[in-house]
């Protein structure tokens, strides 16, 4: 036999386990923040208007995640743009989803990160995949999966604990994968949470960074691990360039805008694009064949200032501020 | 709906305000009902007309076979039923397979036939519910049940949420009668109701999902040829994972259901305690188990006709066990190996005669556990090749192999499986339920406590359960 008295207790235990819990992870400098996953990104995407120029669209890698900052955004052109882009993805299948799928004849604001752009659109390319299966799952998505993650932004905007995903979150999950190796097999290099998410998907670097030497270091050993046996391999022009160019042939027909962007980069990550994805050969020969308005931060004194911490990413004032001047030069040559 | 989902709490909680409304017993049913299609058709709404079609045909069948006395019409409505929900799970199910099949087949007498990409969607639970209504329709043609009452409830029978996608497989004779009497659930039904969802939930999600699922599937998705030590570490954690992804999920069910008022039966009585594996089938899915004995295995003669035929009777019970878990000849392997196993254990039987002692009971205990180990291989790897290389690897064929897991990952597989074969074994005569009721309430409460607060820590990432996937 079950007494309420247990029920009781148990939930009592419970609210105090869990309150410890939260203001451990608080201390730990864990802040309430959206999971980034695919649903949130779908939700974004279903936003997204069949027939209507007003509305902008940002697609990209993280580079644009960070770095267009949507309160700005919205504050300098008075309208608040979709954020799209997603880390560690390329913007070639959400490019061509839209293209495909809808009538939308807006504004795109598409952020080239090279080494996520410049890649043959296929499924064997991790960029690549990453960003079809979001977009397959979108179309996929179940109604319970919508009404799941509907009913998810309450507790995640509240608790610090439900921050999950990514390595060393404090979920269950993360914190055991995390659990001290001991060498029986490589392990991976670190690389944890330094961004937190609004449910519209607008994403700032975390504080943290800023001053944290140390937490630079880690996510900029992280870039150099992922980049340094990369290859330069021109062939990829071959195969990106066309199916870009056709992509945005086509939404520029039915009265659509492209806008390119290049965002910041420092230290050895602006060596490896250089190196691994010459300029003039990569990013200046894709613009001049795509013919859209193209903003590249190294040809504007007023950007070119920006240093991503990381070698990467804008901290959040300076992702504020660089999204506030680009916007102003775009205005200047009307293209907003 | 997943149960471990947000979606479904909120779900859950209006169904229980609702059925404790003051309105009448049919308003009630008629909720649940709804409810149920509800619960269903958030996954695809489409796919509900399948329930409908597979209710209605049951309902109308079971009727005339009530009615009817001639044989042949009765036989022809018995047909009818079968055909039906055998139809569906042929073409949703098995299509894909038989067609593969029938391509390979082609090409051995020299025809080129390519057919066209089988993109069909698997209805969720369909192995399921169909078993559940065949069953009504069989035993209405042997006249072992009175048919149900009420279209209503015959309805509820095919379609009760709990137990609707990944079951227990439950018999008209334990469920209809339940929905003729109004009732809610007893304080004492609504407590333990709640602790078994809660149980439930914590063995999906932080036993299977948190603790073994990754391992599993790192090992079984390596493509790699490996170590001795990560092949066993990678079974070890997909025998933990299946067992309590399933487990779980019956668990949830019969919670749910008691929360309601209802009761469903036990689908699993600590199966990785069994003493060899006529045991196992009895504590194994034992729904599953009991529906292959009553509605093949006997029907095809059982033990009743000499020793070479109930040899022969196990074997194709078991072989179609498998087919039935998925539509691949890995997972017809594994019923062939269930099968040999059982006739094995048979034969052993006649010859050897033991006590079973706590001693020699672990030891035996342990060395069913390892044969289902074995099993389990061609059950996840999917391909034989897949299957055979980690089968090589556990058996030291491949000592240079390749390490896959960390060493605190294959301490926490060991960890957890040696925990949960031991487990099973303390628990094999008794219950949870009254290992419960033996234990003072603020332990309870305690261990209530920190199930509760793990479960909100690994938050359920909303995994499926795998026998969704049946």
């Amino acid at each position: 036999m079950i007494h309420w008295r247990t029920l009781i207790l148990a939930l009592f235990l419970t609210l105090i386990l869990l309150s410890v819990w939260e203001v451990t992870c608080r201390n730990n400098g864990f802040l309430p923040t959206m999971d980034d996953d695919k649903y949130l990104w779908a939700a974004q995407r279903d936003r997204v208007r069949d027939h209507d120029s007003s509305q902008v669209v940002i697609i990209g890698a993280s580079r644009a995640h960070f770095d267009f900052q949507l309160d700005d955004w919205e504050d300098v052109t008075g309208i608040r743009p979709l954020q799209l882009a997603a880390d560690g993805k390329s913007p070639g299948p959400v490019l061509q989803d839209i293209v495909n799928n809808t009538a939308f004849n807006g504004t795109i604001v598409m952020n080239i990160t090279p080494s996520l752009f410049f890649i043959p659109p296929a499924d064997s390319i991790g960029g690549w995949k990453r960003a079809a299966d979001w977009v397959d799952s979108y179309h996929k998505r179940t109604l319970a999966q919508r009404l799941n993650h509907w009913l998810s932004y309450g507790p995640q905007s509240v608790f610090a604990f439900l921050t999950s995903g990514e390595e060393g979150d404090p979920d269950l999950k993360s914190m055991i994968s995390t659990l001290p190796s001991k060498g029986r097999v490589k392990q991976g290099v670190p690389f944890p949470r330094f961004s937190q998410v609004s449910a519209d998907r607008n994403t700032w670097m975390m504080p943290r960074m800023e001053t944290d030497t140390a937490f630079q270091r880690t996510i900029q050993n992280a870039w150099y691990t992922f980049g340094k046996n990369q290859k330069r391999e021109d062939k990829v022009i071959e195969q990106s360039f066309p199916f870009y160019l056709d992509l945005i042939r086509r939404l520029e027909a039915r009265g659509g805008r492209m806008i390119l962007t290049f965002n910041p980069s420092s230290g050895w990550y602006t060596e490896f694009e250089a190196k691994n994805y010459p300029r003039e050969l990569y990013y200046d020969a894709f613009v001049q064949q795509c013919g859209c308005p193209a903003y590249h931060f190294q040809d504007y004194p007023s950007l070119a200032r920006f240093v991503p911490p990381e070698w990467s990413h804008l901290s959040n004032p300076d992702a504020r501020e660089y999204t506030r001047r680009i916007l102003a030069i775009m205005q200047q040559d009307g293209v907003l | 709906m997943l149960f471990n989902s947000l979606s479904f709490l909120v779900f859950f909680a209006l169904v229980l305000i609702y059925w404790n409304l003051p309105v009448s017993w049919t308003h009630r049913k008629r909720m649940l009902l709804l409810a149920s299609y509800i619960f269903y058709g958030l996954w695809n709404p489409p796919l509900v007309i399948l329930l409908w079609i597979s209710t209605v045909v049951d309902w109308v069948a079971g009727n005339r076979l009530h009615r009817e006395t001639d044989p042949r019409k009765r036989r022809m409505w018995l047909m009818l039923s079968i055909l039906v929900n055998m139809g569906f799970l042929v073409f949703f199910k098995y299509g894909g397979f038989l067609l593969e099949n029938f391509q390979v087949m082609a090409g051995w007498v020299g025809l080129s036939f390519t057919p066209l990409e089988w993109d069909i969607i698997l209805p969720m639970g369909i192995s399921f519910y169909t078993f559940q209504t065949m069953s009504y329709s069989i035993d209405m043609y042997y006249r072992k049940i009175d048919p149900a009452p009420r279209f209503l409830d015959f309805a509820l029978y095919v379609t009760f949420f709990p137990q609707l996608v990944a079951g227990p497989i439950v018999r008209s004779e334990e469920l209809v009668p339940q929905f003729s009497a109004p009732r809610r659930a007893t304080q004492q039904q609504l407590l333990w109701g709640t602790f078994l969802l809660t149980l439930g939930l914590f063995e999906k999600v932080v036993m299977a999902d948190v603790l073994l699922a990754d391992h599993a599937d790192t090992v079984f998705g390596s493509g790699k040829v490996l170590h001795t030590l990560d092949a066993w570490t990678g079974t070890l954690a997909f025998s933990g994972q299946i067992f309590f992804d399933f487990a779980g999920y019956s668990t949830c069910a019969i919670g749910i259901a008691l929360m309601l008022g209802f009761t469903l039966p036990d689908n699993f009585r600590y199966p990785y305690a069994s003493i060899g594996f006529s045991e196992l089938w009895q504590r194994w899915h034992i729904s599953l188990s009991s529906w292959l004995r009553d509605y093949l295995y006997i029907p095809m003669g059982g033990n009743r006709l000499g020793n070479g035929r109930t040899m022969v009777n196990l074997m194709m019970t078991m072989l179609l066990g498998g087919l039935w878990h998925g539509a691949g000849w890995t997972f017809l392997f594994w019923g062939f190996l269930h099968g040999t196993y059982l006739v094995l254990e048979r034969l052993i039987k006649r010859r050897v005669r033991m006590t079973i002692n706590a001693w020699n009971g672990i030891l035996l205990a342990l060395g069913t556990y390892t044969l289902v180990n074995i099993t389990w291989v061609f059950f996840r790897a999917g391909t034989f090749g897949k299957a055979s290389d980690i089968l090589a690897s556990m058996f030291f064929l491949h000592p240079e192999g390749d390490k896959v897991l960390d060493t605190h990952e294959i301490i926490q597989v060991f960890t957890v499986t040696t925990l949960l074969f031991l487990s099973h074994w303390f628990m094999r005569n008794t219950s949870v339920k009254a290992v419960a009721e033996k234990t003072h309430w603020s332990i309870l409460g305690g261990i209530w406590a920190v199930m509760l607060t793990l479960l909100c820590m690994a938050q359920g990432s909303g995994e499926q359960f795998i026998y969704f996937q049946f």
